[in-house]
């Protein structure tokens, strides 16, 4: 129940670049999980209310943007009677939300498990998703936070904003934060812990940085994190000479004979295709989910059985049967058989016969199974 | 003369699913059902093949994790104990059905399969089934390939190239010693590509692995034939794509064979429909109802109402949809023969559990198809990817693409919002596993088992199928309790070296619980 709200919380904070299938969740959900926010903000700010004046602060900014952290903040600025305006004269350095998360995290890792959930290490790690979305995840620590905002000049560290900086470093070799093709900044929630990119570029190698931005438009990077590529999408256009294919041949390969096109488009509607049977496939299966997932009865139904008991008792050492075949009896001579009873005449004859052949009795019950 | 050849693949895993501190555990019966359902029964395909003198050959994975189970002496009992139960039940099920004859005759088909089951692993495979599929690879009609050890997903592993190798390496070990030689060809895991796998596969001896169709299609420079050839990537390491068509045919829920109406209905199962004090000794230990494998109905239809199973009429449809498919890949081979200006291959790579287990008849069909290739046409013959490659030794090389076979055809499905959150405790242990088999490697005997222990440990963890069922959704917390139990243990034992204090009662008794690779050497995650 737990993990589960927080898990909401999560989503939630990742805002709609983050997911595109978060930010289908129903407005219910929402709420609850933002309630869910100010109970334990509010719980936090009590405790730490000094420390949690600069964390209003770095969301003052980001808030503009982002309506999870808008959210947080007012709701923490009432709680703590304090206005942002005077909070900002006061703060000397930013001490962003760390140890103090005002969100609370998502647990699935819970608490009976001795698995770390938080390394400390100032790593921030970058992942490929498809073709055009890239995952990151990053666990900074307090002194690292420290360290950096040691670095910036008084008058820059007012209105400081968390974010990630997407570098495109597509054929760059040796990428040292300047030589990037291109880059983009993305306000994030810091404690989100991770995000999604909507990169959408096919093909390229991309790094990212986390830090902050200031508002002079300066960036302090605290961490940088690997350099991964995204997928390539397409047929290449790069054809081997000892290789090549006219393209109207290449094309009926692939199943295409519209020759009347150009190649180019053959091609645009060949990735059409691909990209359309790719997300309609369900190849890789699990034993403990068959294909398609679970099956629900999508349907209203009734099913109806009937079963017949026949039971009875005789010596111990008798020989019974029923309509020709032995039964078993238990050690007391008594003895149960249940049968499928479909609808239909049925006649059981039930013949004992003692230990010692003497003596035979045969009872024979019928029934008559109908549909009303 | 042949035109084209078709190269079946069946890709045969488990996750690794074995509680000795349970005496019953539900989800080992994913194995138990295999078994029974799938790879019993495939052997006993090839045995029919075999005596009836048919030529045929195909692929087959067996991946680590698998092969650890099946070796496994507890697991092999276990499964004796379930069939018991199962031939137990049946016959009070054919008793009970005594005035039923369309539901007696299938009590008694369930009855005999379940002995004939127990009778063949028992007697005939000496509770071990890994031998008796080397035996079809040592006749030369199976080709058996390895896989990750554990089925790690790579891509999403690949900031720790040294855990994308020990998978690797781990696999090819348990290869070498299951089957007695290095293995050939490799199924990534999920068909998982990144660039730069090729070197480490190279590194590790294997010649050849497959991937899903676009792995291959939008390869650098545009590979000439399409999915219809074998490549080389620029490590000299061969590649071949899955055709889609004859895929689909099979896989597609609404399109595919398994979905037609006299074949049986997988949902509809006695553990479900039975009466609950009847069927209580037989289904979940804690009294939820579960399948039980005995199902009485065919698909009928798209309504609640389902009409009692006919096994003979099925066969007849099984041989139909064989013939079906056997007729389309002449056609596509005819079509591609006359295109390419070489005979094409057509790889077709299912999952193995597909077969039995969800399609009850389609290892049958697979027997139909087979036989069919063998007698009824002449236009294509079977393959496997290295008798093609030794036909057309030189290939152009490519650099395929970053791929996978899962949903949308990349890593989304490993990689989404209910299982993300395992990356960074993954990538964290694998970073200590390197860093302590630097440090602590060799020293002594004592530390050289603990971190093959902390091997077992992060290997155990790193198996897609924990990602894959929590983002499912059925057995969820089965799979997250796995995934940390694991760093658990890892991590439990990680400090017994950090702090040269070893507790032997621990160690012990986690090594008898995660027993798998008991050849591993944790020098594989080196840096």
């Amino acid at each position: 129940m737990k993990s589960n709200s927080s898990a909401k919380a999560k989503m939630l904070s990742k805002k709609k670049i983050a997911k595109p299938a978060a930010s289908s969740k129903p407005v219910p959900a929402k709420k609850a999980a933002l309630k869910n926010i100010f109970t334990s903000a509010r719980h936090k700010v009590s405790r730490a209310i000094n420390k949690l004046q600069s964390v209003q602060v770095s969301f003052s900014s980001a808030s503009n943007k982002k309506p999870a952290a808008k959210a947080v903040y007012k709701n923490t600025a009432v709680s703590s009677a304090m206005k942002a305006k005077d909070v900002i004269k006061k703060v000397e350095a930013v001490l962003p939300a760390v140890e103090t998360a005002v969100l609370e995290r998502p647990r699935f890792v819970e608490e009976r498990y001795n698995l770390p959930w938080r390394y400390n290490d100032d790593r921030i790690v970058l992942l490929p998703r498809d073709p055009w979305w890239i995952f990151t995840y990053w666990d900074i620590s307090q002194k690292r936070v420290d360290q950096v905002v040691a670095t910036i000049p008084d008058n820059e560290r007012y209105g400081l904003r968390w974010i990630l900086r997407v570098y495109d470093v597509t054929s760059v070799a040796n990428f040292d934060g300047n030589n990037a093709n291109s880059h983009f900044d993305i306000d994030i929630y810091f404690d989100a812990t991770n995000w999604y990119l909507n990169v959408d570029k096919p093909g390229c190698s991309w790094c990212v940085e986390i830090g902050f931005l200031s508002h002079t438009g300066k960036f302090y990077m605290v961490a940088r994190s690997n350099i991964i590529g995204t997928p390539r999408f397409g047929i290449s256009s790069n054809i081997d000479e000892e290789w090549a294919l006219p393209d109207e041949e290449y094309f009926k390969l692939l199943g295409i004979y519209d020759l009347g096109r150009s190649s180019m488009s053959m091609k645009k509607r060949f990735e059409e295709i691909v990209k359309k049977q790719i997300s309609s496939q369900m190849a890789s299966f699990n034993i403990s989910s068959p294909v398609g997932g679970m099956k629900e009865q999508d349907q209203f139904f009734l099913e109806v059985w009937t079963e017949l008991i026949l039971h009875g008792r005789t010596e111990a050492s008798a020989h019974v049967t029923v309509e020709g075949k032995k039964i078993d009896l238990r050690p007391d001579g008594t003895f149960t058989q249940r049968y499928a009873l479909p609808v239909g005449d049925y006649k059981y004859e039930v013949t004992g016969v003692s230990k010692n052949k003497k003596h035979k009795i045969t009872k024979t019950p019928a029934v008559k199974r109908f549909e009303k | 003369m042949e035109k084209g050849y078709l190269a079946l693949v069946l890709h045969a895993h488990l996750p690794f699913v074995r509680h000795p501190e349970y005496d019953d555990f539900l989800e080992e019966r994913w194995f138990f059902e295999a078994l029974t359902e799938t790879y019993i029964p495939i052997l006993e395909m090839m045995e029919g093949l075999v005596r009836d003198g048919v030529d045929f050959c195909f692929t087959m994975n067996l991946s680590p994790s698998l092969c650890s189970m099946l070796s496994d002496e507890m697991l092999q009992n276990r499964y004796i104990r379930h069939l018991n139960s199962l031939v137990e039940l049946c016959e009070k099920e054919i008793e009970r059905n005594r005035f039923s004859p369309e539901f007696h005759k299938l009590a008694l088909m369930y009855y005999h399969t379940f002995v004939r089951s127990r009778d063949k692993f028992c007697n005939k495979y000496g509770r071990n089934l890994i031998n008796e599929f080397k035996k079809y690879q040592d006749k030369g009609v199976l080709e058996i390939i390895t896989c990750g050890a554990t089925h790690g997903f790579m891509p999403l592993m690949q900031v720790n190239p040294e855990s994308v190798r020990a998978q690797i390496r781990v696999g090819a070990a348990s290869y070498r010693k299951h089957f007695g030689k290095t293995p050939l060809g490799i199924w990534l895991p999920e068909c998982g590509y990144y660039e730069g796998i090729d070197k480490i596969l190279k590194e590790e001896g294997i010649k050849y692995f497959l991937l899903e169709t676009h792995g291959v299609l939008f390869g650098e420079p545009r590979p000439k034939f399409g999915v219809f050839s074998s490549y080389y990537t620029k490590n000299k390491v061969a590649v071949f794509g899955r055709d889609s068509e004859s895929s689909k045919s099979v896989w597609s829920a609404e399109e595919g064979y398994p979905g037609d109406y006299y074949y049986r209905e997988y949902y509809r199962d006695l553990g479900f429909d039975s009466d609950y004090d009847y069927i209580k000794p037989y289904i979940s230990p804690d009294g939820t109802r579960i399948f039980t494998g005995i199902k009485y109905y065919r698909i009928t239809g798209t309504t609640p109402h389902k009409e009692p199973y006919n096994p003979e009429r099925a066969a007849h449809k099984a041989a139909d949809h064989a013939a079906n498919f056997m007729f389309n890949r002449e056609k596509q081979v005819e079509h591609l023969h006359g295109i390419l200006g070489r005979k094409p291959i057509i790889v077709s790579p299912y999952d193995a559990e597909l077969y039995g287990h969800w399609w009850f008849e389609g290892v049958q069909w697979l027997g139909f198809l087979m036989r069919k290739v063998c007698y009824d046409q002449k236009t294509f013959k079977l393959t496997t990817p290295s008798r093609y490659l030794k036909i057309y030794p030189k290939n152009q090389v490519i650099e395929p693409a970053a791929s996978s076979w899962g949903y949308k055809g990349y890593y989304e499905v490993w990689l989404n919002g209910a299982n993300d959150w395992v990356y960074p405790h993954l990538h964290r242990a694998q970073d200590a596993m390197r860093d302590c088999a630097q440090k602590y490697g060799g020293k002594s005997d004592t530390e050289d088992r603990i971190l093959n222990q902390m091997a077992r440990e992060l290997l155990l963890a790193q198996s897609s199928d924990w990602a894959f069922i929590m983002k499912t959704g059925t057995f969820v917390d089965y799979a997250r309790k796995r995934t940390i139990t694991h760093l658990e243990r890892f991590y439990l034992l990680k400090s017994y070296l950090d702090r040269g204090f070893y507790n032997f009662e621990m160690i012990e008794d986690i090594e008898e619980k995660d027993n798998c690779f008991p050849e591993i050497n944790y020098s594989a995650f080196r840096a």
